[in-house]
């Protein structure tokens, strides 16, 4: 029969031909390459006979984080965890590395960067990838367009540019489960990985062909969470490429900031006509001459006084004011015209010791004299706005810092 | 028959190729069975791609090196002949330019690229595969090709073409590369475990 059978059934796998062992197949016999989960030979899963491509891997077992069978959820899609490799940098001017001088984040002790690779497949929807390094975890796309090149270190994709971060050679060096493609372990690819954190565009050149994929910055416990896996993702260890600055929303940090700075000198104006507090009153009767009043004290910040004057007569008059610092014996003169009452504001009067000179004109004034302190004083505001300032200055200067981390990793 | 412009369609029963002679159909030979398969389109699969909907009606199954990828022929709702293709689950549609001034003499080179409609095209790929094949009703005879060069073009934004090697002179197909969920695509094949 040649038509095609509504209902794929799973095939039932194969036998290694090199242990004996029973491997199991996944995809419907998309499979090109299959790995015996046994001694680790590779497999041709579309040769009737079964040929191994490569005896036994020499490497030791390595355990994905994330076992092969494993269902996860991504964008509302199911996709199984098929295929598992282990990938290394194989940079031959970097090996073997004797000078750390040499080494772009002077560590030393450093072998060669190795990351692992999980295939993900879906009978519907297809492939996808999740890439690990460091517990930096990429949920991987294969594009459908070719990014256009700006410059040398420069890509853009829908009008979005990404940035060269590393350009490598990546090397197989362990794998399990199966692909649709024919693997081996030693397989080489040219690299290289373009940013626009959250997101990365990725190259991989073999002498066949060139295939981009957009990798999307994954934290460990959202894939956790997505394969329902037990216990908890392996903490992040540095910054990685494409993770998105844990300093991000600078610009937010400072709207904030503005805002708040903004309230500040709105609730300044405010208090500097309302909330105050009585720092000296009496009911003044200036028969004759003048008056001074005892020394009052005034406290808080430099801010503003303020002298209120009830008329209890009948006559309008003219009252010259002389506020005298006890300390330094400076005078501050004024003088206002008072029909029923008057309020007369004195700005900027430090805090001490001070007394109110008063003299009538016509003399024989009868008033009820109030002194008061301004609570918001714009010295305060000042004062509020600079400390307002220090969380977006000091985000931003994590987060130059984190940008230095993360292009520390990038090796040009 | 489904289709009535079929040059070529394959006996669902005896795996007979029929061949369209003036009226009449010609037993050109037999197909033997088709590989395991596992692709989610069978023909009768219906979809639907830049407004308008088609069926899956024959395809032609190839084989290379590194893999396998159905084209699966699919007509509209308008009576117009396209390819659907998948390879490994990623598809593209497609449809034959006419016109052999469109294509640049010899073989194109990976990493070449033509301008077609004021968009660059770039030689991704090119495939020497050969056919494993066939099934359902076809636009053109196939039966009796071998081997077959394809050289896949990507754009910027997501258009697709590929120049076929196999005839004389090659065919130019053009379109564009799709997702899976946006080709809404019914009447699929069942897989056992998966919903």
């Amino acid at each position: 029969m040649s038509a095609t059978p509504k209902v794929v059934p799973k095939l039932a796998g194969l036998n290694c031909p090199n242990c004996g062992a029973s491997v199991q197949l996944r995809t419907f016999g998309q499979a090109i390459t299959v790995i015996c989960p046994n001694c680790q030979s590779v497999l041709d899963a579309q040769d009737p006979n079964v040929a191994i491509l490569q005896k036994a891997q020499s490497a030791k077992k390595v355990e994905p984080l994330i076992p092969l069978g494993s269902r996860g959820t991504f964008e509302g899609v199911k996709f199984e965890a098929i295929g598992f490799q282990v990938r290394t940098e194989n940079d031959p001017d970097d090996v073997p590395d004797d000078d750390p001088d040499d080494d772009p984040d002077g560590d030393p002790d450093d072998g060669p960067v190795s990351w692992q690779e999980y295939l993900l497949y879906n009978p519907y929807r297809g492939y996808r990838y999740l890439s690990e390094y460091n517990g930096h975890w990429n949920y991987i796309t294969v594009l459908h367009a070719i990014p256009e090149t700006q410059s040398e270190s420069r890509i853009s994709l829908k009008s979005v540019n990404f940035r060269l971060f590393t350009r490598n050679k990546a090397q197989t060096t362990y794998v399990i489960g199966e692909f649709p493609w024919t693997i081996r372990v030693g397989d080489r690819a040219d690299t290289a990985d373009y940013v626009a954190p959250p997101e990365m565009l990725s190259s991989e050149t073999t002498p066949e062909e060139t295939t981009w994929s957009q990798g999307h910055y994954t934290p460990g416990p959202e894939i956790w969470q997505a394969f329902g896996l037990p216990g908890t993702a392996p903490p992040s260890q540095g910054a990685y490429a494409n993770q998105p600055s844990p300093y991000t929303g600078v610009t937010s940090f400072w709207g904030t900031a503005l805002k708040m700075i903004v309230g500040a000198f709105l609730l300044a104006i405010f208090f500097q006509g309302a909330g105050s507090h009585d720092v000296y009153h009496q009911d003044v009767t200036l028969a004759s001459g003048a008056t001074v009043t005892p020394e009052f004290n005034v406290d808080g910040h430099q801010s503003a006084l303020q002298i209120e004057t009830q008329n209890r007569g009948e006559q309008s008059f003219y009252l010259h004011y002389s506020l005298v610092d006890q300390a330094t014996g400076q005078a501050r003169s004024f003088a206002r015209s008072i029909g029923i009452d008057d309020k007369a504001v004195v700005p900027s009067v430090k805090p001490g010791r001070y007394a109110l000179r008063m003299e009538a004109e016509p003399p024989g004034a009868q008033f009820n004299l109030k002194v008061s302190r301004k609570a918001g004083s714009f010295s305060l505001f000042w004062f509020v706005a600079a400390l307002l300032a220090i969380p977006p200055i000091l985000h931003s200067l994590r987060r130059l810092n984190a940008e230095r981390l993360r292009w520390l990793g990038s090796f040009r | 028959m489904r289709w009535s412009g079929a040059v070529q369609t394959t006996c669902p029963f005896c795996n007979s190729i029929l061949v369209r002679r003036d009226v009449n159909f010609e037993l050109v030979g037999k197909v033997g069975d088709l590989p395991a398969d596992a692709s989610p389109i069978q023909i009768a699969t219906e979809g639907t791609y830049a407004g308008k909907t088609f069926t899956v009606v024959g395809r032609i199954i190839y084989e290379y090196e590194n893999g396998g990828w159905n084209e699966w022929h699919i007509i509209f709702s308008d009576g117009v002949s396209g390819w659907l293709s998948d390879a490994q689950l990623e598809y593209t549609v497609s449809f034959l330019r006419p016109g052999d001034d469109v294509l640049p003499p010899g073989m194109v080179e990976r990493g070449a690229s033509i301008g077609w409609d004021n968009t660059s095209y770039e030689v991704t790929v090119i495939t020497r595969a050969h056919y494993k094949g066939v099934e359902g009703e076809l636009p053109f005879e196939y039966w009796d090709k071998k081997e077959a060069i394809t050289a896949d073009l990507r754009t910027a934004d997501e258009r697709f073409a590929t120049i076929d090697y196999s005839q004389q002179p090659p065919a130019l197909y053009m379109g564009a590369a799709v997702d899976a969920a946006a080709l809404q695509l019914k009447n699929l094949r069942e897989f056992e475990g998966w919903q």
